[in-house]
């Protein structure tokens, strides 16, 4: 053994050899943590800056500066938010990285009474009070040139939308202006009072979101003209439209202005509606000239149910039941290829509509949200007065597929050139003008657009609800908006889209909100949908029954001076009808078992392959080894 | 380094000759799926990922690999074979090294064995295929971590069982050290860089980026250094005992 091996392996064997081993560890890892190197392979890529973020950065002209705070030194932080504020500094370094020079990052750890703490408050960081009477601040603002905005909290819950939301925040601080949203509502989406009679209702959440972005205005009904500056309208359950209304909308379209159509088959957030305790309630909407005129068809009394894209939903009075208005839409039949849905999960749409080109229609349609093969049409009056397992049990299923949001896109026309329509009831007041528009054109109109234009309808306008899109929670004594699923975010993606900022499009509504077992939700459509049919042979038994006895009875009250008779025939056949009853009632409780049981004995064939196939395999194999070593030193001996 | 694979393959298949290594796989695959269906409720839950699966992970471990580590040295010094070992012409880092291979590959098979659970979630539902590699990655470099420690505390003694409690402490503290109480009792009694430093020590911290789908640099160097450091310390204590 050569003298330096010895000398080597003596200092090894010393403490000071295992103290040094020890302090090469923390080094080691110490190093390992000033050059991160992460390797993203979620099949999303859910940790990797995205391409819309990419661009953001490199159209920046101009210098952005994002100031980061972070109480760091701050002993009793909560450890979700310690993880987090690492993943958030992370992805701010990889946004200065990226920006090549275009962003800088500064980071601040605000210390209790010094100037940066000063400034956080300034900014409008939320200040977090924590147990121990520590302030944690853990926000960012971002400067540019032409105005500063702030993150005043990064909530860890938002995890899936940090990189869309520091790329917004971004983006708006560079925007040139705000686009201009006009909003033309018939249900009650800036809250208050609907009518005397209502509760109070907070704003929409969607309007606080679109409010982030951009100059919201909303506009009153009785229009005549859509102000110039707005550059997109949306059009919220159109109700019995004025016609110098429409005329405005469609000239909107032709000087180019982004419209986006939420009309509804029955909108069940309707207040107005709902308040009405008999009589038909008008809960759908439309703009007949509209469609008519661009080559749509839609029959805004027409309901689509869909059975396999069908929500599951806790009645009051029936418990649980899949309900077919309430359509889910995942997986292919959202459109994959259309950046506003390419990566949505879930969609529901409440009693919505659906549209169909007409034969003469002449633009292109693009459908966005379309319903299974499993689906029908109910009558807005019929899902008014008939309880969900009813409605389920009646729906129809024609095999058609039915399109419940789509992009128009092309050079349009106008669709009055001769000018404002005037309805039946303006006509009634005035009989002595043509139903035609005898006036011609007024002053100022266009014909056609000049560049090729889009439009979005939308079947369904509850979607946008708070009830069907988010919960709200609070944190820290904030309250906070969750989606419940991806209704918000096709619509801010829908706005997004057509107001023209495609580049977040790309970042937006990454993550999964849930992968279920596919196998399981088939087994449940299969046993419901033998439930259903077998409980519908069921109660049409019970109706013959029925139906025979009152026959019976009527027969006898005819032969019996008027009088009902309860003659051993009738006993006996009111016995048989008590009998068949009981049976019925038997017969669908055992259905109702069966519904369940497939599931359950699925998950139970895989529990028990899982806890003991390979177990036992291995059991076997080893038993077999040691049985032939036995053997084997057996017949040495 | 010469010398290693027939050590490696030599150590692997004694493991497969003793009923012992049977009955630890089976063990380990009933803990594991129980533990995934039973405790982790992963059929009710409903969402094809290996999550509940992997979650259990850094606890079981706790108890099954300081089994397994337990008679890698402590064996030997019981029986005397080390000293045999200790006078064979190989270097002693290449026998510690070749134990320890031989046996992280053979928890590596258990884990492996554990295949029908991934062929669960993909028959059920559509996982992130992402998630499970580096699911199983972590998982497996995590053992390896758990393991180099219980070959360190094999070496001190000639008892497994005091071996095996002293493996398993070890394992539970760093386990610990990622959870938010014993992370606050420790800024209590330590300034707040140095209970950072400490628990950035912790097992779970590092194994939660593979649960998420990222291989970490700084998460896989953690798992190696601590595997390096505790076969390294290994040697240490074993020339000691060479020396003495």
């Amino acid at each position: 053994m050569n003298p330096r091996s010895s000398w080597i392996k003596k200092l090894l064997v010393s403490s000071t050899g295992a103290l040094l081993l020890l302090v090469s560890l923390v080094a080691l890892n110490y190093l390992a943590g000033l050059v991160p190197l992460r390797l993203d392979i979620t099949e999303e890529g859910l940790y990797t800056l995205s391409d819309g973020s990419k661009r953001i950065l490199s159209n920046l002209d101009g210098q952005v500066t994002i100031k980061y705070y972070y109480s760091e030194s701050l002993a009793n932080a909560p450890l979700q938010v310690k993880n987090y504020a690492r993943k958030v500094r992370e992805l701010l370094d990889e946004y200065e990285n990226a920006a090549g020079g275009d962003v800088t990052l500064e980071v601040y750890d605000p210390q209790p009474d010094t100037e940066e703490e000063e400034w956080a408050f300034k900014y409008g960081l939320q200040r977090i009070a924590l147990p121990d009477a520590s302030n944690l601040y853990f926000g960012m603002v971002v400067l540019s040139e032409q105005r500063e905005i702030a993150v005043p909290f990064f909530d860890p819950r938002r995890e899936k939308f940090l990189e869309y939301d520091i790329s917004e925040t971004i983006a708006r601080v560079t925007a040139k202006s705000q686009p201009a949203l006009g909003i033309l509502a018939f249900l009650n989406v800036s809250g208050g009072q609907a009518s005397p009679l209502q509760p109070r209702e907070p704003e929409w959440a969607f309007m606080g979101e679109l409010k982030k972005i951009y100059k919201v205005e909303l506009l009153l009904p009785n229009l005549t003209k859509i102000p110039e500056h707005i550059d997109l309208l949306m059009i919220i359950h159109p109700k019995f439209l004025p016609s110098n209304v429409t005329y405005a909308i469609d000239q909107f379209v032709m000087r180019g202005g982004r419209l986006m159509i939420f009309a509804d088959a029955n909108a069940r957030t309707d207040r107005q509606e709902l308040e009405k305790q008999q009589g038909i309630r008008f809960t759908y909407s439309s703009i007949p000239d509209l469609f008519e005129g661009w080559g749509l068809v839609f029959d805004k009394t027409k309901i689509v149910g869909d059975r396999r894209l069908a929500t599951r939903v806790n009645t009051q009075s029936q418990g649980i039941v899949d309900f077919p208005l309430w359509v889910s839409f995942r997986g292919d039949r959202i459109n994959r290829d259309s950046v506003i849905t390419s990566q949505l999960e879930e969609v529901t749409f409440m009693d919505g509509g659906f549209f169909e080109p007409a034969e003469d229609f002449r633009y292109t349609f693009t459908p966005l949200l379309t319903s299974s093969s499993d689906s029908g049409t109910i009558d807005n009056f019929m899902a008014q007065m008939a309880g969900p397992i009813d409605i389920s049990r009646t729906l129809e299923v024609d095999g058609k597929e039915r399109v419940m949001a789509a992009l128009i896109t092309g050079t349009f026309e106008t669709v009055f050139p001769n000018g404002p329509r005037k309805t039946q009831q303006e006509l009634a007041g005035d009989p002595g003008t043509a139903p035609e528009d005898a006036a011609g054109p007024p002053e100022g109109h266009l014909d056609r657009v000049e560049q090729e234009n889009s439009i979005m309808v939308v079947g369904d306008a509850d979607f946008m609800h708070d009830q069907f899109s988010v919960q709200r929670v609070s944190l820290f004594g904030r309250p906070i908006i969750q989606p419940i699923n991806d209704n918000l975010i096709f619509l801010l993606n829908a706005v997004e889209f057509m107001s023209g900022s495609r580049d977040l499009i790309d970042i937006r509504s990454r993550g999964t909100f849930s992968r279920p077992f596919t196998t399981v939700l088939d087994l449940q459509q299969a046993a419901q949908e033998k439930y259903q049919q077998q409980e519908k042979q069921l109660s049409d038994q019970l109706e013959q029954v029925r139906e025979r006895l009152s026959k019976l009875e009527t027969a006898q009250g005819e032969e019996g001076n008027q009088r009902v008779i309860l003659t051993p025939e009738i006993l006996a056949e009111v016995e048989q009808f008590r009998e068949e009853e009981r049976r019925t009632q038997k017969a669908l409780r055992e259905v109702r078992k069966v519904l369940w049981q497939d599931i359950e004995n699925l998950g139970r064939t895989l529990l028990a392959l899982n806890l003991l196939a390979v177990p036992l395999l291995v059991a076997i194999i080893g038993f077999a080894g040691y049985y032939r070593r036995v053997k084997r030193s057996g017949g040495r001996n | 380094m010469n010398g290693l694979i027939p050590i490696v393959k030599r150590e692997l298949l004694s493991y497969f000759r003793s009923p012992v290594a049977y009955i630890f796989i089976i063990i380990f695959l009933i803990s594991t799926a129980g533990a995934t269906w039973f405790l982790g409720s992963f059929y009710q839950s409903n969402q094809s990922s290996l999550d509940p699966f992997f979650f259990f992970h850094p606890w079981l471990y706790l108890f099954l690999i300081p089994a397994v580590g337990m008679r890698l040295w402590a064996e030997d010094r019981r029986s005397g074979t080390i000293e045999l070992l200790l006078t064979l012409p190989v270097n002693l880092l290449t026998a510690v090294l070749g134990k320890f291979l031989a046996a992280w590959l053979f928890v590596g098979i258990a884990l492996a064995l554990t295949f029908p659970m991934a062929a669960t979630v993909y028959y059920l539902g559509s996982p992130d295929t992402g998630l499970v590699v580096t699911g199983y990655l972590g998982s497996f470099l995590m053992a390896g971590s758990y393991l180099a420690i219980a070959c360190f505390t094999s070496s001190m003694t000639k008892n497994q069982v005091i071996s095996f409690v002293l493996g398993f402490f070890i394992c539970l503290i760093l386990v610990l050290l990622g959870w938010g109480f014993l992370q606050a009792l420790l800024v209590n009694v330590f300034p707040v860089w140095l209970a950072d430093a400490i628990t950035f020590f912790s097992f779970s911290s590092h194994f939660e980026g593979f649960h998420r789908g990222l291989i970490d640099s700084r998460d896989v160097i953690y798992f190696l250094s601590i595997i390096g450091f505790m076969l390294f310390a290994t040697v240490i204590v074993l020339e000691h005992r060479k020396a003495s």
